[in-house]
């Protein structure tokens, strides 16, 4: 039973070193600790390059090329998902989880840095945004629309902060089984199983990310991210060739490694072969979800970060390259699991409840310690390069669209706080952030991952606000609030009827599918309503109700010379 | 170019519902699954479909000069917060209604 966090933690500590001296569970905490002194370390170090403004603190001085956008990029829009999610998923659903999630990922999300990164970071460039909200203000020439736009991305980013931290705290308990199993007081600080407990790994994790964010702000971010996509891509490739050895052994191969994965790959039962598990119409309109990256807050302010447009030009190239690097292995490996004889009975019974959980009992099949602690750091590296951006976006957010812009200017438009004190405000705000987050992970909100994909869908379904104030200049005030109104309000609508939170718990493959009216076979992703929604009310109100002042067109369309 | 590089982004996202995949059972080289195979092959054509578009279809001029702009703390300047001069006014409409002409010659 896990116990909360009432007790002494010097207790807890003084007790625990010693029965892990030497044991499988102290090597693995050991190279993870290692992993973690080493992220603070680049943290603090890229801190000393601070130069003291904002725009330094949240921008990086516009100062990141292409290689370190390449890797922030990539890390950020990487969950732990990437690793422990699609070995699950192709567990339970087979291959085509790849073509599902991962292919169309690779052809959308570098869409969406050509088509929408490249001009914002223009326009960030040429009006100094920070934010979002700023450019859409400036964009629909209306201060309030930050008002509707705010609450919706913060609380859209929070239950997406919420999935990491959770689903870290969950693998790390399955990484560390056993080795608190003998250890005094253990009920406080371990699970039942004898892995590190969920409010620790979260209060670790919290702890790291928050000191290299606070001290190092978007550069210590950037390269903190740099070196965990690093980390994962290549500890992700390495766990692949020994799981194979292990899988290919249970198969019946007596050869190479190439034997070795004929012999897994055999083993694979031919439902996991094909995509029977899934709907045409399903898989036709799962491409909707990673247009979400259009709007993800974080996003936008690593877009912010670049030195030149050049510096897009690597991650829109090898951004899908990456994308195959990460999850055909993972996917593969989920696919092996599900062969027989791999995985334990318990897995067999029931794979949806646990699917997250077969990565990790892979590793500790086919391997020692000593990868079980590398992969263990990998995940987490995985899970920590999103959650730094996402903290310090959302501080950002605090800062700029609320704080800065509702009480620090004066009257005449100047500004009312020195600089300094800005970097302090986002710093103060991020402390608030950080806890906060932690403190409802506590709570464990039921069915968190399911609540990820919905986070993804809203917004997917705001990505043509993005689209539409960038190249269409007939949008107009009116068009920009409906269609942020009509994103918010088929979300929920379809968020109450897909009953989330009253429907039977459970980790399986359940997500909720939209039937459409003319045919009961029918069913398509809840985003593709959403988007046709937000689209359609855009374009409709944009229609007929009156332009925008010319001069605020022409700021963001500047008229050809004659 | 640029019409060949987005007709072949569209091809790609056509490619990928890839429907004659569905129940294939195959094993390419006796290891790697035929539909995932078709998938990985999705997403290296689309490196280099990016590739074709950053070097053929590039939409930046990089000649033009990027000067960093005022911190919004300042206040960038809404239109709707501020009074615009009519000179000002009158030239952006001149000029939208060329780029309105010339659009329209264009098409």
């Amino acid at each position: 039973m896990t116990v909360s966090p009432i007790l002494s933690l010097s207790d807890a500590f003084a007790a625990a070193p010693l029965p892990l001296a030497l044991s499988d569970g102290g090597i693995k905490l050991l190279i993870i600790g290692c992993y973690l002194s080493l992220l603070l370390f680049l943290g603090l170090f890229a801190s000393r390059l601070f130069r003291g403004s904002s725009s330094d603190y949240m921008l990086a001085s516009h100062s990141i090329g292409p290689f370190l956008l390449l890797m922030s990029l990539f890390g950020t829009t990487m969950t732990g998902f990437a690793l422990v999610g699609s070995t699950g998923e192709s567990f339970v659903a087979g291959v085509g989880v790849y073509g599902l999630l991962a292919s169309s990922s690779g052809v959308i999300h570098s869409l969406c840095f050509f088509v929408l990164g490249i001009p914002l970071w223009r326009l960030g460039r040429k009006y100094g945004y920070t934010t979002q909200i700023q450019f859409f203000r400036d964009r629909l020439a209306s201060d309030k629309i930050g008002l509707i736009l705010f609450p919706i991305l913060v609380g859209l980013v929070v239950p997406y902060l919420l999935v990491g931290i959770i689903s870290g705290g969950r693998a790390m308990a399955g990484f560390t089984q056993k080795t608190f199993a003998e250890a005094p007081n253990a009920a406080f600080y371990a699970t039942d199983a004898g892995g590190v407990a969920p409010w620790l790994t979260g209060l670790v994790i919290c702890g790291v990310v928050l000191v290299y964010v606070f001290f190092g702000g978007m550069r210590g971010t950037a390269w903190a991210n740099a070196f965990q996509t690093t980390v994962f891509m290549i500890l992700g490739v390495v766990t692949f060739f020994v799981v194979a050895d292990y899988v290919g052994s249970v198969s019946g191969s007596t050869g190479g490694w190439l034997e070795d994965l004929r012999a897994a790959s055999g083993n694979i039962p031919e439902e996991k072969l094909t995509r029977g598990e899934f709907t045409k119409l399903r898989w036709l309109t799962y491409v909707f979800i990673p247009l979400s990256v259009g709007m993800f807050p974080h996003l936008f302010q690593h877009w912010l970060t670049a030195k030149s447009a050049e510096s897009f030009k690597l991650p829109i190239v090898l951004h899908p390259f990456f994308i195959l690097i990460v999850w055909v292995p993972c996917v593969l490996l989920g696919a092996w699991a599900a062969g027989d004889g791999v995985m334990p009975p318990p897995f067999v019974a029931d794979p949806g409840a646990n699917a997250n959980k077969v990565l990790g009992a892979l590793v500790s099949k086919s391997a020692g310690p000593v990868l079980g602690g590398f992969l263990a750091a990998g995940v987490l590296a995985a899970i920590m390069s999103s959650l730094d951006s996402q903290f310090l976006c959302i501080g950002t957010m605090f800062t700029e669209d609320l704080y800065v812009h509702y009480a620090g200017r004066n009257a005449d438009g100047s500004s009312r706080i020195d600089d300094r004190r800005v970097v302090m405000i986002a710093r103060s705000f991020i402390i608030g952030i950080v806890a906060v987050t932690y403190l409802i992970s506590l709570l464990e909100p039921p069915r968190v991952f399911q609540l990820g994909i919905w986070c993804f869908s809203g917004f997917a379904s705001l990505t043509p606000l993005a689209f539409g104030a960038l190249y269409w200049r007939g949008l107009t005030k009116a068009g920009g609030y409906a269609c942020v109104i009509a994103a918010f309000a088929t979300w929920l609508y379809l968020f109450i009827q897909a009953d989330l939170f009253g429907a039977p718990s459970g980790e399986g493959d359940d997500t909720f599918l939209l039937t459409l009216p003319f045919g009961e076979n029918l069913q398509v992703m809840p985003v593709t309503a959403m988007i046709a929604a937000s689209t359609l009310a855009m374009v409709v109100v944009s229609l007929v109700t009156p332009k925008l002042p010319p001069e605020t067109v022409a700021k963001f369309f500047p008229p050809k010379s004659a | 170019m640029r019409y060949l590089v987005w007709g072949l982004v569209a091809l790609l996202l056509v490619l990928r519902q890839d429907h004659w995949n569905w129940d294939n059972t195959e094993l390419m080289w006796g290891f790697l699954p035929g539909g995932l195979f078709a998938q990985a092959c999705i997403s290296i054509s689309a490196a280099c479909v990016w590739w074709l578009a950053v070097t053929f279809a590039w939409p930046v001029d990089p000649d033009e000069a990027i000067a960093g702009g005022p911190h919004p703390v300042n206040g960038p300047d809404y239109a709707a917060d501020r009074e615009v001069d009519p000179s000002e006014k009158a030239a952006a409409e001149a000029a939208i209604a060329r780029t309105d002409a010339a659009d329209r010659e264009n098409a």
